[in-house]
């Protein structure tokens, strides 16, 4: 097969007049492009200006050796291929080798028969073209990673919240990384934050991102708990996923109300928690749970660490990247590294630019073999609450407000939990979404879910559950609190919460009167009540806030029925 | 050669033996070390005291030996991992999906 030749430009570089023009007569023949030089330094600056396809070096071409201007031919010729054909009568085995590591692609001999060279050229040319395909198609694949890579982090990424306070670090071994990191609002103005790793790197560990990503953010959105966030991530990625694939992942919610985070590690490096002023490593949280995704459902005993926190904390989430860095000499970064570069860190207040840069003194130039990824946690809860509509000065606008408006519109709904439903289903989010599906979606919401949040974790807890809130005093009866929880909610019997809303709209706004009622005994409510009104709760007493918080966001709150039966009046402007 | 396999006369008894490092490049080798295998009730002993590192496509392909197993309703146990495999096998949590016997 002929290939065309109308385009092909060949160089002669050869210091023999008669050399030259013979091979400029056997080459024009074949309909190829000449051009010729008498020397090294001469053929480069035509292969400079004419940038030849093929070049042609006799091996004892004056000025610069033949060696040295195939070398520097090579060298100029960086993203395509330009073969280079050495031509001399002999050759030793040492000056062939030479010739081939100079770059060198093939060599003829003199005497050659026409026939011979031609198919040499031919030749060159058929891998020439080969090469060029290889080029093309290589810096589309290129091209389109990268734009695929933009549009996709963008999806992934672009919902974050918080970044001023919960600093993020990303870098990838490939254009596609297998970490992901997502943060989210919740209702209430908790934040849930997400780092997540699938096994590998490059395109194909990155296919779970975008339903992970949307999974986390819509479940957040709407409510549903962190557990049942995980449960449903696990699910997904068990379906979406093949066998050997999985996800490991931290999730951390940070309890605003509470000063609590809540922390689950699926198959992470342990997690760390750091006093900031004294860069005192606090704690660190473990895997408890193998990676996501391996099995359709979760392990029945998995429940969260629960961290008490102080407005110095720092929770730091990282990638196995980070850790398993290599050196030149194969040791790795490890943990020691890692926590004594982010105590230096809290020194100078820039812990990712200090992990960062002893990073890369460790490993020098070496390439990076995994994607690395970092999370920064400021725990001091107050930075939060300004994400979040302020409750005092609602309830200013509702005090100031004219009591005479005309009702607009009206609605109720209620719905009745019993027996095992109470521990397996969350009512919260289900009306949330009825409010939303009704009046539409909006920012007065998210005081409405802390309400209806608080009201029913009281009736679930001390009501059904006839659990003793002072053991949340501690952050030890903490933990002993939440197996009590799970041990009562396994033997559930005839308990039951009935849950009614009536809506009335009204010019300004709208008003929601909620009634709770459950199962349970009651409680001294009258004494109780009372107290909040002017005890400030004291810095390390848990219990007790989730009410207090009721009576800033309601306009009403009365207990009836020894306390087993509850009435909240929640009140918006527009 | 890193991965070595044999099976007992009764062929119900399959040991894996892996050495150096376990990673995604033994793919090929791992998965022929047990794909033959279909003897119901087949035990599948994973010799790691040789193996010196594993990495997470390490655990992926033990995920492909398990579901292998769990369709022939054989069992996996993997055997004397270093301390440095075992913390990886640790982090993953995987003694909740097969038997680890240090």
């Amino acid at each position: 097969m002929m290939m065309q030749s109308q385009n092909r430009d060949i160089l002669i570089i050869d210091s023999n007049q008669d050399n030259v023009e013979r091979l400029t007569q056997i080459i024009s023949e074949e309909g190829f492009a000449v051009s010729s030089a008498q020397n090294g330094m001469q053929g480069l600056v035509k292969f400079y200006q004419h940038k030849p396809d093929l070049v042609l070096i006799d091996f004892h071409a004056e000025g610069m050796s033949a060696i040295e201007t195939c070398r520097q031919i090579k060298a100029l010729a960086t993203n395509v291929f330009v073969p280079v054909l050495m031509i001399s009568t002999y050759l030793d085995d040492e000056q062939i080798s030479t010739c081939v590591e100079a770059g060198a692609d093939d060599i003829v001999f003199r005497p050659f028969s026409l026939a011979i060279f031609r198919s040499k050229i031919y030749a060159m040319f058929r891998i020439a073209n080969l090469y060029s395909k290889l080029y093309t198609l290589t810096s589309e694949r290129q091209n389109d990673e990268e734009l695929a890579e933009q549009l996709f982090s963008t999806v992934v990424e672009k919902g974050n919240v918080a970044k001023e306070h919960i600093s993020i670090f990303k870098r990838s071994a490939e254009t596609f990384s297998g970490d992901v990191q997502l943060t989210a609002l919740c209702p209430n103005g908790d934040i849930n934050v997400l780092l997540g790793d699938f096994t590998g790197h490059g395109l194909s560990s990155a296919i779970g991102a975008i339903p992970l990503a949307d999974t986390f953010r819509a479940m957040t959105d709407k409510g549903y708990s962190p557990l049942e966030i995980i449960k449903q991530i696990n699910r997904k990625m068990h379906q979406l996923l093949p066998t050997h694939m999985f996800l490991a992942m931290t999730m951390v919610s940070l309890s605003v109300n509470e000063q609590i985070a809540y922390i689950w590690n699926a198959g992470m490096e342990d997690s760390f928690v750091f006093d900031s002023k004294t860069g005192e490593l606090r704690q660190r949280i473990g895997s408890f749970h193998p990676p996501l995704g391996i099995s359709a459902n979760l392990l029945l005993d998995i429940r969260p660490e629960v961290i008490p926190l102080t407005k110095d904390d720092r929770i730091i989430l990282y990638s196995d990247g980070i850790v398993e860095a290599r050196n030149a000499q194969g040791d790795f970064f490890g943990e020691q590294r890692f926590i004594e570069a982010t105590q230096q860190g809290f020194v100078d207040n820039d812990v990712k630019g200090h992990i960062i840069a002893a990073l890369e003194v460790f490993c020098e130039d070496l390439p990076q073999d995994d994607d690395i990824s970092l999370v920064d946690i400021n725990c001091d809860v107050s930075l939060y609450q300004a994400l979040f509509p302020v409750a005092e000065s609602e309830k200013e606008k509702i005090l100031n407000s004219t009591i005479e408006d005309e009702f607009t519109g009206r609605w109720s709904w209620q719905m009745a939990l019993m027996g095992e439903k109470l521990a397996t289903v969350n009512p919260i989010p289900i009306i949330i979404n009825q409010i939303n599906e009704m009046e539409g979606p909006g920012d007065q919401w998210h005081g409405l879910y802390t309400v209806l949040t608080e009201l029913y974790v009281n009736a679930l807890d001390h009501g059904v559950l006839d659990l003793d809130s002072s053991l949340k005093n501690s952050p030890e009866g903490f933990a002993q609190y939440f197996q009590k929880k799970e041990e009562r909610l396994a033997v559930l019997g005839n308990g039951y919460i009935k849950i009614k809303l009536e809506y009335t709209s009204t010019d300004q706004g709208g008003t929601l009167d909620i009634m709770m009622i459950d199962s349970g005994i009651g409680f001294e409510f009258t004494p109780w009540v009372e107290e909040l009104g002017d005890i400030e709760l004291a810095k390390n007493d848990f219990s007790g806030r989730g009410i207090k918080l009721v009576t800033e966001l309601c306009q009403k709150l009365s207990y009836h029925e020894n306390g087993s039966a509850v009435k909240a009046t929640y009140t918006w402007n527009k | 050669m890193p991965i070595v396999s044999s099976t007992s006369s009764n062929s119900k008894d399959v040991l894996i033996t892996v050495s150096d490092r376990f990673d995604f490049s033994q793919y090929k080798l791992f998965r022929e070390s047990y794909c033959e295998c279909n003897t119901p009730g087949t035990e599948f002993r994973l010799d790691l005291s040789s193996a010196n590192y594993m990495d997470s496509s390490a655990l992926g392909m033990l995920l492909l030996l398990k579901e292998h197993a769990d369709k022939i309703k054989g069992k996996i146990i993997i055997e004397r991992p270093n301390d440095s495999i075992n913390k990886v096998l640790e982090i993953a949590q995987f003694h909740h999906l097969m038997e680890i016997v240090r």
